[in-house]
Order: structure tokens, then sequence, then C-alpha cells
């Protein structure tokens, strides 16, 4: 499978904080979802994918090309979605539209008003005017009405009800699977990051997680919810020996929860130990826990 | 692009566009009703500038407000040195609506004296001055940083300019000596070319700009 965008060494400071040497790959076909705790780099990392803020050092390859060296071409096939729309709060839907629409040589006007109907939105309403729900959906309006082929979203969920939420999901599963006639062997992938997981549990095929400023894995959604397992058992059974095989470990008065890579060995020790298929937030919530405990 | 971007900017400020038509009109009638000397000049000076700053102040304000619709637009397909070219291109269609209204005013009104060529040359050139420092600290400091700075220029110039009048006539005038139509001339090429060198500055500061 190839790659849509690909990130290589990518480095940049800020103060205190710093992306250090950011390295992951985007596969074509994919929704792949961008997870972290608020802070660890994940609006950074998108911001410099797009070119609003500069780089120390690093590649980022996009369609197969450098973004350095084909910004327009490339921009011309991305759909953003910034955190909370970014827009104009005093222009209406139609005046920030006729701002954005020029910037792209494929805008289709009949996509647009297509998802202004889909969505229920006026184009006279003013910005300002808009629920968080509505804006979500303008943002997502405006980024795919050009033919987008890859679509960069930074926290399109955060804040929304679960009913805006569900309908944000499947707009992007249509766009995931639409594909215009004799456009089918272009590449198409979703790019977006979140703090919340449970989006990504029901829409993600791919994870990249971030932490302090470096990714801490890239895995299918799949391999990396098989392999983890949330442990509960009696607490009377940990010891020094098998303690190590947890992540992340609580224990109170009745017993211990954990969440282990290695379910076969805790099997083997606790053989009453009860076994859960984790949710990526406890998987995320493990990584952090373990490199808390690192340093 | 341009044209949509010049557009964006002036809709951006259509809550205010009547104070900002407003003012190239009334400013010079009130300061040629007053007793001074160059009425007329120091009534479109100052016309000129304050129709430019404060019209350049309101887009700045709003762009301040929602720094993130300009990440937007720097995210999309528009080359970064084309928004600020956009900002740019603001100047001589401000300066153009300044001169128009004292143009119409001055031949309309009969107390109102009217201006040699070389008069709206020199104040072309004089706010292409002051539009050029500004510019580029504003891109560099932002909006906050640079309005005080721009309202102490804006009462500074007020002041400076009938007192620079006064002197440069007893002592200094160095278009004495050139025929109105050179000086006229030499004054627009000259702002064009400041406005260019400090286009290229602003575009070398918002370019290499990280972004909200």
């Amino acid at each position: 499978m190839k790659n849509i965008l690909e990130v290589s060494g990518l480095n940049k400071s800020y103060g205190d904080f710093a992306l250090q040497d950011v390295t992951f790959a985007l596969p074509e076909g994919c929704i792949t979802g961008f997870i972290g705790v608020n802070g660890a780099g994940k609006t950074t990392t998108l911001r410099t994918l797009l070119g609003l803020t500069g780089k120390e050092s690093g590649d980022i390859r996009i369609f197969g090309m450098d973004m350095s060296e084909n910004e327009r071409q490339i921009k011309e096939r991305i759909g953003i979605v910034l955190d909370d729309g970014g827009f104009y709060e005093e222009l209406t839907l139609a005046e920030m539209k006729n701002a954005i629409a020029p910037a792209y040589s494929t805008w289709c006007e009949a996509d647009f008003r297509e998802y202004m109907e889909r969505f229920s939105l006026n184009p006279r309403q003013t910005i300002n005017t808009l629920s968080k729900g509505m804006r979500a959906k303008y943002a997502l309006a405006l980024a795919l009405s050009h033919k987008a082929r890859l679509l960069i979203m930074d926290e399109p969920t955060s804040g929304l009800d679960p009913l805006v939420r569900s309908q944000i999901l499947t707009v992007l599963r249509d766009f995931m699977a639409r594909s215009r006639p004799g456009e089918e062997h272009l590449p198409r992938g979703v790019f977006f990051s979140t703090h919340i997981t449970s989006d990504l549990d029901k829409i993600a095929d791919m994870l990249v997680m971030i932490h302090d400023g470096k990714i801490v894995f890239q895995e299918e959604r799949d391999a990396l919810l098989e392999r983890w397992r949330i442990v509960k058992g009696d607490r009377a059974k940990l010891d020094m020996g098998n303690r190590g095989l947890f992540s992340n470990l609580e224990e109170n008065a009745y017993g211990f929860t954990g969440i282990t890579q290695q379910p076969d060995r805790v099997l083997a020790v606790m053989p009453d130990a009860i076994l859960e298929r984790p949710s990526i937030e406890d998987i995320m919530l493990a990584h952090i826990n373990s490199r808390q405990a690192e340093a | 692009m341009l044209y949509h971007l010049i557009k964006k900017d002036f809709i951006l400020v259509k809550k205010y566009l009547l104070m900002l038509i407003g003012m190239p009109a009334l400013i010079p009638l009130y300061v040629g009703s007053r007793p001074i000397g160059n009425a007329a000049l120091i009534g479109f000076m100052w016309s000129a500038v304050y129709t430019l700053s404060m019209t350049m102040q309101y887009i700045f304000l709003k762009e301040s407000q929602s720094p993130k619709a300009l990440a937007l637009l720097c995210a999309s397909p528009y080359p970064r040195w084309l928004l600020v070219a956009a900002k740019y291109s603001l100047f001589p269609i401000l300066h153009l609506i300044s001169c128009l209204f004292f143009l119409v005013e001055s031949l309309a009104i009969p107390g109102l004296a009217t201006l040699p060529v070389q008069a709206y040359a020199s104040v072309l050139f004089a706010n292409s001055l002051f539009f050029s420092f500004f510019m580029p600290l504003q891109y560099k400091l932002g909006f906050e940083r640079v309005k005080l700075l721009l309202m102490l220029m804006i009462v500074a110039a007020t002041w400076l300019f009938p007192l620079f009048l006064k002197v440069s006539a007893i002592r200094w005038n160095p278009l004495a000596d050139i025929p109105a139509w050179a000086s006229s001339i030499a004054l627009t090429a000259a702002s064009f070319a400041v406005l260019a060198a400090s286009a290229l500055v602003s575009i070398r500061i918002f370019v290499r700009k990280d972004l909200a």
C-alpha cells in the first residue's frame, strides 16, 4: 500500500516545547487518527504539515511530492478543517466561502451547495450566530467542495454533541467511499487529530500517537486493540515478578485492574484473571503512564 | 485571486463603511473652514492619512480577532505573498477615494481652495511613507502592539505637518525650481518605489511568521 502522506525527522521547537524527530506515514485509503493528550504536539504537527509554522528540519511528502517544492499543487488537493473552524466571525457563510473558494482551481459550487443543503446551513447566516456543531459542518462543507483527496482536520469533533459527531463521522466515511467516475485510481485519505478517542474506535483504520512531541506508536487500529488486554483480578495474586507485565495498574481493596500487551503470560500466572478488550483511550493512557513512570 | 482578497478586506470592515467614507468627505470641509494657512492642503493630507490608517486599523483589528481565519487562508493554496499584496493594493484604492472626495468638494464648494497637481503628489508621497513604515511593523509586531504607536503617529503628523509646511515655505523647498509636472511624476514614482520596498519587507516577515 502506498503512502498518501509521509513525515520524516520533523523537528520544531517553541520555547519549552519541541517536536522531536516526528516520523510517521499515512497509507492511502485509510482514516488515520492522530491521538495524544492536550499539549502533546498534535496541533503543532498539523500546522507544520500545512505550512502554517516553519520547520527546523525534516521532510514532508504529500501525494509523493515534497511539500516545500510543490506547496500550491499539494494544497489544491487538501481539505482543511481547523479547530473551531477558522472563520471571520462577522462574515456570512456566503462571504467566507467567497474568500476561500477562489484559492482553489478545482472549486465546485454544486458540491458546496449540496453540502450546505445536506447540513441545513443558510448561506446568509452570520458565522458568529452558528452553533459549534453548525460551524463544524460548515468547515467540512468548505473542505469538501474542491475535490480534495486528503482531509486534514484538527480536533473536528471536539466539544460537539454525540449526534453531530456521528453525522460528521458519516460524512468522513462517505468521503472515503465516494470516488468520482474516472478518479477511482486516485488515492484518498483522512488524517484527523483528536483527544476524543471514542470517535476513532468507530472510524479509524490507523492510529498515530504523539506524546511530549515524540511519536509513541503508529499502528493499525485492529492490530493494536487485538494486542492489548485489560486485566481484572485478585490483588493477592500480584507480586514483584508479575507487576512488570502491566503498563498501568490500579489497585483497590477488592482487586486490581491493569492493562497488558502480554495477555498469554498474564493468564499463565493468573489463570482466573478476567481479560477484556480495551478502548483506544485505555491504550493511550497506558502509554502515557508507563512513560511517566519511566521518567 | 487578488481581487477576492481585496474584496474580503473591504467586507471585513463593512460595518464601518459609512464612517470610512464619511471621513474623506468631512475632514477637508472641516479643516477648510478653519482660519489657518494652507487649510486645503492640510485638510486633504489629514483626510488621506486618516482614511488610510483607520481603514487599515479596522481590517487588522478584525484579523486579530479571528487569527485562525488568516491561518485557514494561508493553509489554502493562496500564496502568503498574495495576502500581503492584497493589503498593499488597498493603498492606491483608499488614496484615490480621498483624492476624489477632495477634488469633487473643492470644485463644488466655493469656499474650499483647489490644489495643484504637485500637492496631490506630495500628499501621495507623504502618505506612502507613513503606510510603508506602518505595514512592516504591523506584520512584525501585530495589531495590539502597533495600535498605540499608530495613534501617536497620527496625532504627531497632525501637528507636525502644518509646522513642516511653515518651515519649508520659509527656508527650503527642494521642488521649487522643478516644473510641476516633473516633480509630480518624480514624487509619484518615489511613492510607488517606497511602497514596493516596504511590501518586500512585509512579505519577508509574513512568509516566515508562525501562524496561530
